[in-house]
């Protein structure tokens, strides 16, 4: 008890504090209660207290050394019956992850590996691989004897590039790849450079292809199956879309001294292995024969393309020659016309919807097979949808 | 801050200076190893608190509060074991260390009561904008940011460590936040004086005073209810609380209460009506004077005062025990004082 200023004597904050808690002796408790009896302060101050009391005993204080268990604990009381389905769904998700990361590979595999049909030329199985590495795995292996398990090998990985954008979609997909396996599908390194040459663009000739399966191995000789399919799709369309990116990034527009790893991974595969990625996919369902007829620019092509300056002032995205006329197109889709050599590129109507990224000619079995009207051209777009044409003027859609 | 001002009597009761000359005493004949199992007990190693300085602190608060005894009355060993031992010591050393600046207690002391001592003044001042004010203001003074004599004070140095630490600072927090309500409610804007003006009531509307003999009869029954009956119709009908809430203050069940109360009103017009009989007024006349409840008898005379036991000097008592409670410490550390010199 203490004597303070204010008219009275009022307990202390002791003593009201020990009233409340009910932790007084009973003569003590008595005295409160007789002060209490009188003074409205000291009673609004109990009141109070007491109030703010009940309302904490509702939300007791939580020490911190306790407070994650405890809030832990407090968590799980409310839902102490959910945590059973919560548990396995959370199981069945873990599950679907893990199988998902585990076919994803053979997946890619089966995207790359999976050949198109054999041309009607009847081009030969076994041929062998024009570019260095691909006769290095020729030679180790033959073809149709290679195991799904002799995919993880270091030859393997070398072959898996296909192109630069392929080689990258598959680093960002395939996390088991080991350091070294990475480092050899760099787009810079020196083997990359021939595998492109030798490989990627030609990965749609026959005879690569023919190569393909027999690294493919059983994948290869077996049909896809319909999910694998819609995989390799949608592994297609990352490609395109990273394709389209790298495009950009490297400025086709750009110093023609970086051409000679820029020209060929950027300025002309940009669209040339994206497409060629879609091939497979589409492969499996109906078009296996137009697919294997479509042929891929040759060398000299390059060095055409690099020397071509549109009326935009663009190097040519795409650009196919067939029968003195060279149809062209810009990263941005546009078309353009050259009838005869050395003469002036005309802009082509936009006929298709999309934007186009490839221009490509069509081999003599399917003019033949049109006599009427052959097709010389063949352009498809962002949606990997084809439009054909007989002069590079008039574009008509691919029938299926 | 408001609350900071104006309350610099009422907020915390500085150590008394005759308690603080017991620094070098022991805590008292207590039974050999209590000290001991008390200060094991205690958590004061952990806040950097000293075993001489801890035995200090013990001695201050059984002194100050003369042991729970009544004041006058002298304690023995047991009874200074059993105060002892029913003093929150953790709490007790936790604010001893806080007072001292302890910075480790602070962040323990901060971590622990900072929320519940919000949430606290928010339910004591209804408001959240208030309550956050007030627990604030109270944050920085028992932080120590207020000097007085040069010195830093800390209000939790006035804590005795018989209740827990919360329910102290929530106490505090309710005394801080009633004086400020009692010393501002009656502040009005001046523009509020004519509708005052307007409203005083004339003299012919002031009831007339009752029969003296009425008042006398009342003051009579009052004085023969004890504390608590005075403290339920004091809580019912003055403050109008609720029954619950005078329960939990009691605490009993509300239907006790209720009991209680309706027991208390029949006795006091029982004994109303008995004091009026003796001083010669017929039953009838008693009866209709004191109408049929007894709430309704309107005797113009401060019922405060009436519920004020007069023969009751809890308190005059209480002081005077206090002052003997601070003579027998200085006693006490004069006589430790004369051990320790031989």
């Amino acid at each position: 008890m203490t004597r303070i200023t204010q008219p009275g004597v009022h307990p202390d904050t002791e003593s009201l504090n020990a009233f409340v808690e009910q932790v007084l002796p009973l003569p003590e408790r008595g005295q409160i209660l007789e002060h209490l009896a009188y003074c409205d302060r000291c009673r609004q101050v109990v009141f109070l207290v007491q109030k703010a009391s009940s309302l904490e005993v509702e939300a007791p204080p939580i020490t911190p050394s306790a407070e994650p268990a405890h809030g832990w604990e407090k968590w799980f009381a409310g839902w102490r019956w959910t945590w059973v389905p919560a548990a396995a769904l959370a199981g069945i998700v873990g599950l679907a992850v893990l199988h998902h990361y585990r076919n994803v590979p053979a997946q890619m595999e089966v995207a790359q590996s999976v050949p198109r049909a054999p041309a009607p030329t009847g081009s030969s199985t076994s041929q062998p691989l024009s570019s260095p590495n691909s006769a290095q795995l020729s030679n180790t292996r033959p073809a149709g004897a290679s195991s799904p398990e002799s995919k993880d090998t270091p030859v393997t990985a070398k072959r898996k590039p296909e192109s630069p954008h392929q080689g990258a979609a598959i680093r960002e997909s395939n996390k088991t790849m080991k350091e070294s396996e990475a480092v050899a599908i760099e787009p810079s390194q020196p083997v990359q450079a021939q595998s492109y040459q030798g490989e990627a663009r030609p990965a749609q000739k026959p005879s690569d292809m023919a190569s393909q399966r027999a690294i493919g191995g059983p994948y290869a000789a077996n049909n896809a199956s319909q999910q694998q399919a819609s995989n390799q799709q949608e592994i297609a369309k990352d490609q395109l879309h990273s394709a389209r990116y790298s495009a950009k990034a490297a400025g086709v527009g750009g110093t023609v001294g970086a051409t000679t790893n820029v020209s060929r991974a950027d300025a002309q595969s940009p669209a040339y292995p994206a497409a060629a990625a879609v091939a497979p996919a589409r492969q499996t369902t109906v078009q296996a024969e137009t697919s294997n007829l479509v042929a891929s620019a040759d060398e000299s092509l390059f060095d055409k393309k690099s020397a071509v300056v549109l009326p935009n002032g663009m190097r040519p995205l795409s650009m196919a020659t067939a029968q003195s006329r060279t149809v062209a197109i810009d990263p941005s889709g546009s078309m353009f016309l050259n009838e005869a050599p050395g003469g002036q590129w005309i802009p082509v109507a936009m006929q298709w919807t999309g934007r186009a990224v490839l221009i490509r000619t069509i081999e003599t079995q399917l003019k033949a097979k049109a006599a009427s009207q052959p097709m010389l051209f063949e352009l498809v777009n962002d949606k990997n949808e084809t439009w054909m044409s007989s002069d590079g003027k008039t574009w008509v859609p691919k029938a299926h | 801050m408001a609350y900071l001002r104006g309350v610099d009597a009422a907020p915390f009761e500085p150590v008394d200076e005759s308690l603080s000359a017991a620094e070098s005493a022991e805590p008292g004949d207590m039974h050999s190893g209590v000290p001991d199992e008390l200060w094991g007990t205690s958590e004061a190693k952990d806040w950097g608190l000293g075993r001489d300085e801890f035995n200090r602190s013990l001695l201050v608060v059984g002194m100050s509060q003369n042991f729970g005894l009544a004041p006058g009355l002298a304690a023995s060993d047991e009874q200074k074991t059993a105060f002892f031992r029913g003093l929150k010591l953790d709490d007790l050393v936790l604010a001893k260390a806080c007072a001292a600046g302890v910075e480790c207690a602070w962040e323990h002391f901060m971590a622990l009561y900072s929320q519940p001592l919000t949430r606290a003044a928010i339910a004591i001042s209804g408001s959240d904008t208030v309550g956050r004010d007030l627990a604030d203001a109270f944050y920085a003074e028992l932080y120590g940011l207020r000097e007085r004599d040069g010195a830093r004070r800390c209000p939790l140095d006035s804590y005795r460590g018989r209740g827990s630490l919360l329910g102290w600072l929530r106490t505090t927090l309710a005394q801080r936040f009633v004086d400020h309500h009692r010393r501002t409610h009656r502040e009005q804007p001046l523009n509020d004086l004519d509708q005052f003006d307007t409203q005083a009531p004339d003299a012919a509307n002031v009831p007339a005073p009752q029969s003296p003999m009425l008042a006398q009869a009342v003051e009579n029954a009052l004085q023969s209810v004890n504390a608590e009956e005075r403290f339920i119709l004091s809580a019912y009908f003055l403050d109008e609380r609720t029954l619950a809430e005078i329960a939990g203050v009691l605490p009993v069940h509300e239907a006790t209460v209720s009991r209680r109360l309706k027991r208390i009103t029949e006795s006091i017009r029982k004994g109303i009506v008995r004091s009026l009989l003796k001083m010669g007024m017929s039953r009838r006349a008693a009866e209709e004077a004191l109408g049929s409840d007894p709430r309704d008898v309107d005797l113009g005379v401060d019922l405060r005062k009436l519920l004020q036991n007069p023969e009751a000097k809890a308190f005059t008592e209480k002081t005077v025990g206090e002052t003997q409670s601070k003579e027998a410490v200085s006693n006490k550390t004069t006589s430790d004082e004369a051990r320790a010199a031989e």
